[in-house]
This record gives structure tokens, sequence and C-alpha cells, in this order.
């Protein structure tokens, strides 16, 4: 008689794969159904209407000083840009290609550090005892004021750029993941204990995957913050970068490429947010499923 | 639900209409708005102005608001959104804020200072960089290293002019504020950089920290270093008595300046406004020799008070330089853009004739000051 061997690892996988596809498919026609993007729809385009008839219909004062979508349009979609930045620009991929280079590295170098350090800082009360009065001086101090001693402590310029953007992102992952550990029900860490976990087996079980939800939302925040940050940042670029490109925009008053600028940045600023939430939905399927029951 | 929709409608439109009621101090006649910049040579004299009280005896009753910023851009952005109506900055920044006329019309009204690109276009190596025997030679020297300049300012246009004329290709020529540049000299980050006076004073080898040198100035390419006023046309159309006043202040505050022996009360009277810019710099800056050898000529600085054809010809071709740059608009200056009326008839009036100063240039061993 031949024996079967059935691979439940694999089936499992399988399974959860095929309804983390059904999960996020019918996320999606379910949203759909739902007002809430159509109002998102509705609240855009209002919002393009009041800049457009503040600014260039009925010329409020203040407002008339502004470009308004017109001609940011105008300047963004022009063969020939006045100012010399469209889309049909290669610059303009060169300062969105830096950037994004930028806040990823930041970002990634904030995940790498942060998420150990508000771990243990969750796990280990001595340890954050120690640690989360100096957390708390540093994370006040407004990232401009870091520009000239990031100058001087780093021997290249992107080191500089990218130590700037990446602090305001390393506070929010350490605080976020700080608070996940601290969020964590002390009877699930009784109950392990109980039985005679590890404490090895404590962290991976419980800790580690107790605390993702709220590592999610801090990355959420810290990626926001990294495009926030990156403005100071990239004031000591010098060459390529949306930041920098704000800044000399300001300087030669160039104020529709100033708009693009900002516009462009708040956008993949928005990219880039969803993107971690949709992965953190993938990885965190049981909430998802404890969601939709 | 429904009021809570109501309640965020509100405080949205709320936030939008705001700024109108925020007040806007503009010129309604008694009070104006003065721009200039402490850390920049061209405008050392409105320390002078407010120090002697010169607002108060040309302009009896007015009050003139003395608005400070590190560099000229500021102040165009002010003069553009109606909140400044005199600014002082470099032909380059002033010729773009003057070429904003679908947001205001703004003029170049006097000037303040003409030097043979010994002001505003010093070009700094780092201070272990080799003697050089020419300021040619210098310049070819930058050819594939890291250079830097503020954007928009009078150095950037000697630097990208200078690329043009010479040939020369830097590895990197980097757009960075005057704070960082001085910055990444102390890091020894960058090779070279053009700056203005008095931070290639304060930075440089022959008054100042010794972080950098001086290797050429704008002389090199002709390119000359010139102040200007601007002034919003509608301040100068509604109240030319203000304009009048001011400039006439000006003119006694360029000749206290200029008169070899108000030099320390002039270098005292600026140091209070430069705070932390050390007095042995601010006056090596205005009255010190920069040496033959790096490019520099006498007189140090000479001041025309109007715009004299030279200048004007240098603001023409500045103006066609941007044109290609795509930091203006037009190929050359609206027709009114140059407007030195009340600056040629305060000249007339007092008898005058151009240039009402100058300054020559002293070695380095004349400095009273010793920090």
């Amino acid at each position: 008689m031949q024996t079967k061997t059935i691979d439940v690892k694999a089936m499992a996988e399988e399974e959860i794969s095929s309804v983390s596809q059904a999960v996020l498919r019918s996320g999606a026609k379910h949203a759909l159904t739902t007002s809430t993007p159509y109002l998102a729809a509705v609240g855009l385009l209002s919002t393009l209407a009041g800049w457009y008839l503040l600014c260039e219909f009925f010329k409020v004062p203040y407002f008339n000083e502004l470009p308004g979508p017109v001609a940011v349009a105008r300047e963004w979609f022009s063969r020939n840009p006045k100012f010399g930045l469209s889309i049909y620009t290669p610059e303009y991929y060169q300062h969105i290609c830096r950037s994004t280079w930028r806040v990823i590295q930041a970002f990634l170098w904030a995940t790498a550090l942060g998420v150990p350090l508000g771990l243990f800082m969750g796990w280990e009360k001595t340890f954050k005892d120690y640690t989360f009065p100096v957390l708390e001086l540093l994370r006040r101090i407004p990232m401009l004021a870091w520009v000239p001693l990031a100058v001087l402590m780093f021997p290249g310029r992107e080191g500089s750029v990218i130590y700037v953007t990446f602090l305001g992102a390393f506070f929010a992952t350490t605080l976020n993941t700080l608070l996940g550990v601290q969020s964590i029900d002390e009877v699930y860490l009784r109950a392990a204990r109980c039985l005679g976990s590890s404490s090895r087996q404590v962290f991976f079980r419980i800790i580690l995957p107790g605390a993702l939800p709220f590592i999610f939302t801090g990355l959420q925040i810290s990626m926001g913050y990294s495009w926030f940050c990156l403005i100071a940042g990239e004031m000591i670029a010098g060459e390529y970068g949306l930041g920098y490109l704000i800044w000399t925009s300001y300087i030669t008053v160039a104020a529709p490429v100033l708009v693009i600028a900002m516009v462009t940045l708040g956008f993949l600023g928005w990219v880039s947010t969803a993107a971690i939430r949709l992965i953190g939905r993938c990885l965190m399927q049981w909430q998802v499923r404890e969601m939709a029951q | 639900m429904k009021k809570a929709t109501l309640f965020g409608t509100l405080a949205l439109l709320l936030s939008l209409i705001t700024p109108l009621f925020i007040s806007c101090t503009s010129s309604d006649g008694q009070k104006f708005a003065v721009g200039w910049q402490p850390y920049y040579i061209s405008t050392f004299q409105v320390a002078i102005i407010q120090e002697l009280g010169l607002v108060k005896k040309y302009l009896p009753g007015v009050e003139v608001d003395f608005q400070e910023a590190l560099h000229g851009a500021i102040h165009t952005n002010n003069m553009l959104a109606g909140k400044v109506e005199v600014g002082y900055m470099a032909v380059m920044p002033s010729n773009i804020a003057c070429s904003k006329r679908d947001q205001a019309d703004i003029r170049e009204v006097a000037n303040n200072g003409v030097s043979n690109g010994m002001t505003c276009a010093l070009l700094m190596a780092r201070a272990d960089a080799p003697d050089f025997q020419t300021p040619e030679e210098a310049v070819k020297w930058i050819d594939g290293k890291v250079v830097a300049s503020p954007r928009g300012s009078c150095a950037d246009q000697f630097m990208r002019m200078a690329f043009d004329k010479l040939g020369v290709k830097p590895a990197e020529y980097l757009n960075q504020s005057i704070e960082i540049i001085q910055t990444n000299f102390r890091a020894r980050k960058l090779d070279a950089s053009a700056v203005w006076e008095p931070t290639a004073s304060r930075i440089g080898n022959l008054a100042g920290e010794g972080i950098a040198k001086i290797i050429a100035t704008g002389n090199l390419i002709g390119n000359q270093d010139i102040g200007m006023m601007i002034m919003r046309g509608d301040f100068i159309d509604k109240h030319p008595d203000l304009a009048e006043g001011y400039l006439r202040a000006e003119l006694e505050a360029l000749q206290f300046m200029t008169d070899p022996k108000n030099q320390h009360k002039t270098v005292e009277m600026i140091g209070k406004y430069a705070v932390g810019m050390p007095k042995r710099a601010i006056w090596y800056s205005l009255y010190g020799q920069i040496p033959p050898q790096v490019g520099g000529t006498t007189p140090k600085q000479s001041f025309t008070f109007i715009i004299d054809d030279e200048i004007r010809k240098n603001i023409n071709e500045v103006w066609a330089f941007q044109f290609k740059q795509k930091l203006v608009a037009t190929e050359k200056p609206y027709d009114n853009t140059i407007d030195d009326r009340i600056a040629r008839k305060i000249l007339a009036e007092a008898g005058l004739k151009p240039p009402i100063g100058e300054i020559k240039g002293q070695p380095p061993d004349d400095n009273p000051f010793t920090k």
C-alpha cells in the first residue's frame, strides 16, 4: 500500500495565500460599493475647484499672489516650460528618483534600528528607564537644527541628507514599536510563562506578533515623516531632489515649480504610505480576518 | 454624523478665509518696510541709516520697519507679496524681482556700490589648495572639483559666467546656502566656492578663520558686483515723497561710510546688526585690500548712487544671461525696470556728480580690530 505524503505546511501556505487574495479582492470590490472612494474623489475635486476659484477666478486678495491650478498645470504639462521643469524634462524625474532613493534609505535605516530598539525598550524595563529620557529629549529637536551638525558628522554629502531624513522616521518607528509592546495584555505573557515558554519563545510568539499592528502604524507614520524631513535634509543636497527643488524655486521665485514639487512630494508620500499599509495587511492576515468577522 | 460633517466643513472654510483678516503691514503713507541683509556688504549702510537716525531726519513722523534676512530672495518674495516696499540686493536677485510683472511692478532705483568682483564674486578655495600664480590658473584648477555657491545670487551669476567663458567644468556644482557652504569648508567637503563679503573675510586667511582663501575675483571675467536698491512701483507712484526721503537717507549713509575718518564708527555700527560677525572681518570686507595677485584692483568699491550707462549695460547683460537660464521670462528688462529719476534729482540738487564716494582698499596691517 502506498502512503501519500501530505505537505501540511505547503497546503496551509496555499490556503493562506488564496484567502489573502480573496480578502484583498473582496476588500477592493467592497470598497467600490461604499461611498468612501467617491467621497474621496469629491473631496479632491472640491479642493482643486476651491484653489482655482480663490487664486484664478475670483482672485481673492492674498490668494491672488499664489499660482493657481491652471498656471501650475500649464507649466507641469508644457513641452517648453517657462521655468525649465515639466513632465517632459528629464530633470523632473532625476529629482524624483534622487528623493525617493534618499527616503527609502532613511526609512530602511529607521526601521532596522527603530523596531529592535522599540521592542527591546518595551520588553526590558531597565533598558527603557535608561533610554527613554534620552529619546524624548532628542525627539523634540527640530530637523532643521540638526542640519549643521549633520554636515560636520558625516564624511560625504548624501550621508548628511539621509541622516536628517532618517531622524524623523526613527523616532516615530521606535515609539510606536514601544507602544505596541506595552499594549500586549500582561495575561498572555503570564500564561506563556506558566506553560513553560522560554524568553525567546515569548519574544517571537507573543511580543513580536502582538506589537506588529503598532509597528506597521509606526512605519506608515515614519514614511510620512521621512518625506517631511527630506525638505530639511535636501537643503544640504545642492543638486537634485524635490526638497532642493522647493528651496531653489523659492529663491528664484518660480512659484509654479514650487507647487509642482510640493504636489509631487505629497503624491509620492501618499503612495509610499499606502504601500506600507498594503504590506502590513498582507503580513497580518489574522488581524484582517478578525476585522472581517 | 451630519453635525460632524457640518462642523468639519465650517472649520475648513474658516481656515481658508482666516488669512484675509490677518493684517499685512504695508505702506499706508506713514509706514513702510525696508528689507535688508546685515550679512551682505552692499547693505551695510542700512545699519548707518538706523544708527544715525536718518529716517527721523528725512522722514519725520514716518515709521520705517527694517526687516533683516540672510539673503535677498526672502525680500524678493516679501516685496512681491506687498509686505516690503524697499529692498536691497545684488543685480541677479533684483532682476528676478523686477521680472515678475504679473505679480508686482518692482523697479531698480539706485546703486549702492560697484566693484570689480571684490564684494560679491570672490572665489574661495579650501585652505590647503595650491598657491596659484594667476587667477586664471586658479579657476582652471576648479575643473573637476566640487564647487558650490548660493543659487540665484551674485556669486552664482559669477560662477556660471566663469564656467561659460573659461570652459571650466567642475565635477559637481552645488547650490547651497551660504551657511551650509561655510560648514562644508569647515568639514573639508568643498574644494571651492563663490561667496560674498563679509563671509569671504570671515572664513578667509586675510582677516578670518583661515578655513579658505581667495583665489580669484569677478575681475577675471569682467564681472562687476553691483548692489541695487529696488522699490515697488506703486510705492514710488503713490508716495514719491517717502521714496525721496529714504533715498536722501541712503545718500548720506553712503557718504558717511566712504569717509575714511568714519571707518571705526561704521564697523561698530554694522557690528550691532551683523551679530556674530567679527569686527575684524567686517572692517576687512569693507576697507581691506584684495591682493592684486588674485585679481584685486583699486578702488575696491565706488558708489555712483544713480544707475549710469555702465551699470545699465551690466543689468542688461545679466538679464540676458538669466533669460538663457530660464530665471527671467523676457529677453530684456521692461521699459521702466530701471527708474533712477528720484536718485538723479537728489544728486543734482546736492550738486554732486557720481561717484559720490570710493573705498580704496588698505593692507591687512591697517586693520584696527584684533577680533
